[in-house]
């Protein structure tokens, strides 16, 4: 059974999109299966994808209306993992369904002040958001653009806490690779921003929310037993073996 | 396989996104919409402000071409004397009504 998980935050610019763009390619390099829906009017993620996305291996949707995003992501959901949704920068319906459809939500915030606010704000919205569809929505603060041990980051990390906002230990540093990543559509799959992007999801394994990383070498090998070498391509998989 | 997924808060079948949304219709009262909507213009009584001349209304425009494309439209709008004005010409010689305003656009250059 695969999850949703929303990627939302009422701040624009809290690095929504970016966690998105380091998350979906890395998930698909450890072996899940992973759809995004873009559920933004602005559809950044989406035109990324389309326009300079190099890599493969998973389906994107741009749907920012709030009733046909959820039922798109239920769609993908069938034959998906995990199906992302990034929503919108601002408080608005679309991203509200969508994380009233979700198995978890990601709220990702930086460390100045306006984030935290917004951070705070959209992990209320998430708790009022299950109270009215009777059940619980676990929601988690991802910090994005992360300096490790400043000052503003302590005070974040304080002011979410203090206000009983649930924060995951793994962390998107302020890495030159993420904005270079929305130019060149190169997802690193290797170096500090994969392994980061690894450490969340191994989080989100841990803490129960994403499903266990799929033995797919079965898979590999039957396939590497019917594609030719010169067509064979790294896959689902490839980056644990050749760590091994 | 981990033995602590627990990620399964929907029992059974999924609501849709229709369910979702009226379910969730307290809790998101006064939220934006996101889709586009139809445009909704409120009239706004014009008395003391009859004396300044209204600015006939104008938008934006563009589209993606080719950079070879792109290089003929710049060379030919060059010669018109703007891409406005040239596009216009080239309406108003298939034969529809241009407004003057677009064949004879005011300039907006310093000239001091």
């Amino acid at each position: 059974m695969g999850v949703i998980a929303a990627i939302g935050s009422s701040k624009g610019g809290a690095g929504k999109t970016s966690l998105c763009q380091v998350l979906a390619p890395n998930l698909l390099a450890r072996g899940w299966r992973v759809a995004v829906v873009d559920a933004d009017q602005n559809g950044t993620f989406s035109a990324w994808f389309r326009d300079a996305y190099e890599g493969s291996g998973f389906q994107c949707v741009h749907e920012p209306h709030e009733v046909r995003a959820v039922d798109e992501a239920q769609r993908l959901l069938a034959e998906s993992d995990i199906v992302l949704v990034d929503t919108a920068g601002f408080k608005n319906l679309t991203a509200s369904t969508a994380m009233a459809a979700a198995d978890v939500v990601l709220i990702p915030t930086m460390s100045d002040r306006g984030s935290v606010i917004e951070a705070i704000a959209t992990y209320q919205q998430v708790q009022g958001l299950a109270r009215a569809s009777r059940r619980s929505i676990p929601a988690y603060a991802v910090c994005t653009r992360w300096r490790g041990r400043g000052l503003a980051e302590k005070a974040a990390l304080e002011g979410l806490r203090s206000n009983g906002v649930p924060v995951l230990a793994s962390v998107l540093s302020d890495l030159a690779d993420l904005p270079k990543l929305t130019h060149s559509g190169r997802v690193p799959t290797t170096g500090k921003a994969a392994r980061e992007a690894d450490q969340l999801a191994d989080e989100m394994v841990q803490l129960g929310h994403f499903p266990p990383e799929p033995d797919r070498s079965g898979d590999s090998d039957e396939e590497e037993a019917s594609t030719p070498i010169s067509a064979s391509v790294p896959r689902a998989g490839g980056r644990k073996k050749a760590a091994a | 396989m981990s033995r602590n997924f627990q990620a399964k808060p929907i029992v059974g079948e999924r609501p849709t996104g229709a369910e979702i949304r009226d379910l969730v219709a307290p809790a998101v009262r006064g939220v934006a919409v996101q889709a586009p909507q139809e445009a909704r213009r409120e009239e706004v009584p014009d008395e003391g402000r009859a004396r300044r001349p209204k600015a006939v209304p104008t938008m934006q425009i563009n589209f993606r071409v080719s950079a070879e494309f792109a290089r003929l439209i710049a060379t030919e709008a060059e010669k018109a004397g703007g891409m406005r004005r040239w596009f216009a010409g080239l309406v108003q010689q298939a034969g529809h009504e241009v407004p003057e305003i677009d064949i004879n656009p005011p300039t907006s250059r310093r000239e001091w």
